[in-house]
């Protein structure tokens, strides 16, 4: 179930709010809990109940092994944790990665093994990153096993599931635990206003610029990957910075809707974007694009790698494994390992120009180095293999002149619509500083600088109606509505 | 203000909002809006393609519930645009364009069926037909899936075309425009109405370019001889089955501009397209001893003549009107000769000299004139063949 289809807008979250207002009206808070872990069982379901299954299975066995961890000392201890460890990457790696092995091996030893084919679970990548977190701090003692019930909505609550924000346990059970108990001082009103109004901002993100912006981008990727075609410098750029914008804004577009979704139950959510397009280095575009992700990654993987305890050398390799595994996550395909790869080059030159040299960039120099730095990084994480990838980087740094001519990419819209959008991105205020005076997220919000610090959101009738505009433009242009991006991840 | 009063204002403000839309959306245009798509997939007819693209649901509706046609066109994209049935040589009868964008003649042959199982009343056929399109398998790709109703219920179908934005801009379009006149940007008779007048200037050569440099990717020279072949070997029951139901058949090559003529040229299918009208002549020729009443002719318009001639980069002369929307679309007003040849008016002699039919043993003539046509065109107008050969990419 989509968050932009009717069932969902009109159907599922209108009787999942009721069911779960009614059990408070009602006097039964302690109930408010299974029922979101049966409306999110219910959401999953929707698309395949056999994985609903899986999902279902997954948890109980992390749940037991969370609990057999807690009361176990010693080498027991850690073998329960490897097991259960072993457990979700197996998965992990049985749905996501067994034909991307197997092709690979093709490849390199012309095995000719056929493909399974397997299909894959939806979310398998977000959840499965959540219940490792929650193992590792077990075994670690930085936390204790709860009951089922919270256990099980931490895993399944239907906001996150599909695609994040990547919570942590200690983030979400214990909301989940006050969410059950009596009194509540929480102003639902207030709760759903917010959560209404950020769920709206990712739908106008999502359905009336990030779709738009999609064909403009998949023209020009699918014709640099026929081969025929050499993508000239407009065409490039059109399509590199059209998919820039596109993903930035369906993916946070997903985060803010989801994080509204669990506002308006009350849930608070951490950010996972924060204007990302606005860094002025490669070291805060990662502080600022998928946060949950790059927190995980670096409390999870980096760290117990040895992060930057080790000497540099042991930190940039660190930090390149980091970002090779961050790149496989993303995709079964090299292109993806590529990308992270990438990620991890100008990471390790911007680590060693502030170890080596003292001397800053200036800011606007600094920005557009970044900026065009992580273009060119999306073309190989959105081409469909390097040879493409190859051409459309050539084409954008003007290897191939005007290129050939391709129908529809000539035409300036596309690449004005993009640099707009781009704009856009850069000097508006996110969601969070939008809804900064009600603490939208957990942690602190950084505030916009400027005229833009004006743009803030309170309860008015002016608001009101700019929120009722963006629901019309929503149903008017979510006609052609595709799946988010991350939900292949 | 409470959030309990914001809420209140919102659900007001969306509401309100959404009835205005969907007010001004029938009471404008209530036929453009809901079209004749209303009919769930299930019902559709299972013997046409009726999967995969809106123009295909839309035709196959309203094939379905005319009654009366006496005239089918038949054909691609190029006699959906350009084959008026309201051509005011047609007065007094009525027609249906039952051409479809991309058709191959496999699917040309599945529409002709659907529409005689449909409408008994067909007596004439005027089929569209282009090289580009005969020998291809049916797409399997097409704009039904984009469409509100592709796998949906009706409710959902009816609500996302009532609130598609496309729609909801044209109703507004159209109320904007109301004082002057109210023109529904829909399709009638199956035509698919061109928006707005022809361009001109660099608009027009960036159009002919486009056309070209795409086809130019596809069409690199000669196509399958066994798939038309094949195609060829399709044709002749067909027709024969017409013939002998009594059913006149026109076949038209249709018209194409001489920029594409000189493409077909300088990528080496000029041959290629000269063989498959002799094919088609031969069919023609073989038809007439078949039994029944029907006649099967066949008519030339793919070839150089004033008409087809018109000066890309420069404006109509004094008179005429833009022929071709590119190099392979041609505009009503041209269709119109096209039928005028075909049908010329009872009591009205045609005289035009666009389009020659072929008669026995005439292919032949035809083709040399064409050629030797095309030759004088390129020695007086070095300018416009050097265009086109910029637009073959380099392989």
């Amino acid at each position: 179930m989509l968050f932009t289809s009717p069932e969902f807008l009109l159907v599922f979250l209108p009787l999942t709010l009721l069911g779960f207002h009614l059990l408070r009206f009602f006097g039964s808070e302690r109930l408010c809990v299974p029922w979101l872990f049966l409306a999110s069982a219910v959401f999953y379901a929707w698309w395949s109940p056999r994985f609903l299954l899986l999902l279902i299975v997954s948890m109980l066995v992390n749940w037991v092994t969370a609990h057999a961890i807690a009361r176990q000392q010693g080498s027991r201890r850690k073998m329960l944790f490897v097991f259960g460890l072993a457990w979700n990457l197996g998965i992990l790696a049985y749905f996501k990665y067994a034909d991307f092995f197997i092709s690979s091996l093709d490849t390199v030893a012309r095995l000719d093994w056929p493909l399974l084919h397997i299909i894959l679970p939806l979310g398998i990548s977000f959840f499965t990153f959540q219940k490792i977190a929650y193992l590792a701090d077990i075994h670690s003692g930085y936390a204790k096993p709860g009951p089922l019930t919270d256990f099980a909505l931490f895993v399944f609550f239907f906001p996150q599931l599909i695609a994040g924000p990547i919570v942590h346990h200690s983030e979400v059970m214990p909301q989940f635990r006050a969410m059950g108990a009596k009194p509540h001082d929480k102003d639902y009103a207030l709760e759903a206003s917010i959560g209404l109004t950020l769920l709206l901002i990712g739908l106008v993100k999502k359905v009336c610029i990030a779709d738009q912006l999609a064909p403009y981008a998949t023209n020009v990727f699918d014709h640099a990957a026929q081969g025929s075609y050499r993508i000239g410098l407009l065409a490039a750029w059109q399509g590199a910075l059209a998919y820039t914008v596109e993903l930035y804004t369906d993916f946070s577009g997903y985060s803010d809707m989801a994080i509204g979704l669990a506002r308006m139950f009350g849930v608070k959510l951490p950010a996972n974007f924060n204007s990302p397009y606005k860094s002025a280095s490669i070291i805060e575009f990662w502080r600022r694009w998928h946060m949950t992700l790059s927190r995980f990654l670096r409390d999870y993987l980096y760290i117990p790698l040895g992060g930057n305890r080790k000497g540099s050398l042991r930190r940039y390799l660190n930090l390149m494994i980091t970002m090779l595994l961050g790149g496989l996550w993303h995709g079964a395909g090299w292109t993806y390992v590529a990308w992270g790869g990438l990620h991890g080059l100008y990471l390790l030159v911007n680590h060693a120009w502030r170890n080596f040299t003292k001397r800053a960039v200036p800011s606007l120099p600094a920005w557009l180095i970044t900026l065009l730095a992580v273009i060119t990084a999306w073309v190989f994480f959105r081409a469909s293999d390097f040879a493409s990838a190859a051409n459309i980087v050539e084409g954008l740094f003007g290897l191939n002149g005007t290129g050939d001519p391709i129908p529809g990419a000539r035409r300036a819209t596309g690449l004005l619509l993009a640099a707009l959008a781009l704009a856009a991105t850069v000097i508006l205020p996110n969601s969070q500083q939008i809804m900064r005076r009600f603490t939208p997220v957990l942690g602190p919000v950084e505030p916009p600088r400027g005229t833009m610090g004006r743009l803030v959101w309170t309860p008015s009738q002016a608001t009101a109606a700019l929120s009722a505009a963006a629901i019309i433009a929503v149903v008017l242009y979510s006609w052609g509505t595709t799946e988010f991006l991350y939900f292949q991840f | 203000m409470t959030a309990r009063t914001y809420l209140k204002h919102f659900f007001a403000f969306a509401l309100s909002g959404l009835a205005l839309i969907a007010l001004v959306g029938l009471g404008v245009d209530g036929f453009g809006v809901f079209g004749t798509r209303l009919i769930a997939e299930s019902h559709f007819p299972s013997n046409l393609r009726l999967s995969v693209s809106g123009d295909r649901v839309t035709k196959a509706i309203e094939i379905a519930e005319r009654h009366g046609d006496t005239i089918l066109f038949l054909g691609d994209s190029r006699a959906q645009h350009g084959l008026d049935p309201d051509a005011p040589t047609l007065a007094g009868t009525t027609a249906y364009n039952a051409a479809l964008a991309a058709a191959s003649l496999r699917e040309q042959i599945m529409v002709l069926d659907y529409a005689l199982s449909h409408e008994p009343a067909i007596k004439h056929v005027v089929w569209g037909l282009s090289l580009e399109e005969f020998p291809f398998a049916i797409a399997t790709s097409g704009d039904y899936a984009d469409s509100g109703f592709a796998h949906r219920s009706i409710v959902s179908g009816f609500l996302r075309h009532l609130f598609a934005v496309d729609w909801a801009g044209a109703s507004l379009k159209a109320l904007m425009e109301a004082p002057r006149h109210v023109r529904a940007s829909m399709k009638r008779n199956g035509v698919a109405a061109v928006d707005g007048d022809p361009v001109e200037g660099p608009a027009i050569a960036a159009r002919f370019e486009g056309e070209l440099a795409g086809t130019a990717r596809e069409l690199h020279g000669d196509l399958s001889q066994s798939a038309l072949d094949e195609a060829q070997a399709m044709f002749v029951p067909k027709l024969a089955k017409l013939k002998a139901a009594g059913i006149d058949v026109d076949l038209v090559i249709e018209p194409m501009h001489v920029w594409r003529l000189e493409f077909f040229r300088l990528v080496g299918i000029e041959a290629q397209h000269e063989t498959w009208k002799r094919g088609l002549a031969q069919t023609v020729e073989t038809l007439a001893s078949e039994p029944g009443a029907g006649k099967i002719r066949l008519f030339d318009f793919a070839k150089p003549h004033p008409f087809t001639e018109q000066s890309v980069f420069d404006p109509p002369l004094k008179g005429e009107r833009r022929y071709f929307l590119e190099s392979s679309h041609f505009y009503p007003w041209l269709g119109d000769k096209i039928l005028a040849k075909l049908l010329p008016r009872r009591g009205l002699r045609e005289t035009s000299s666009f389009g020659t039919e072929i008669v026995p043993g005439s292919i032949d003539e035809d083709i040399a004139s064409a050629k030797s046509d095309l030759d004088q065109w390129e020695a007086s107008h070095p300018r416009d063949v050097g265009y086109v050969r910029e637009l073959i990419p380099k392989r």
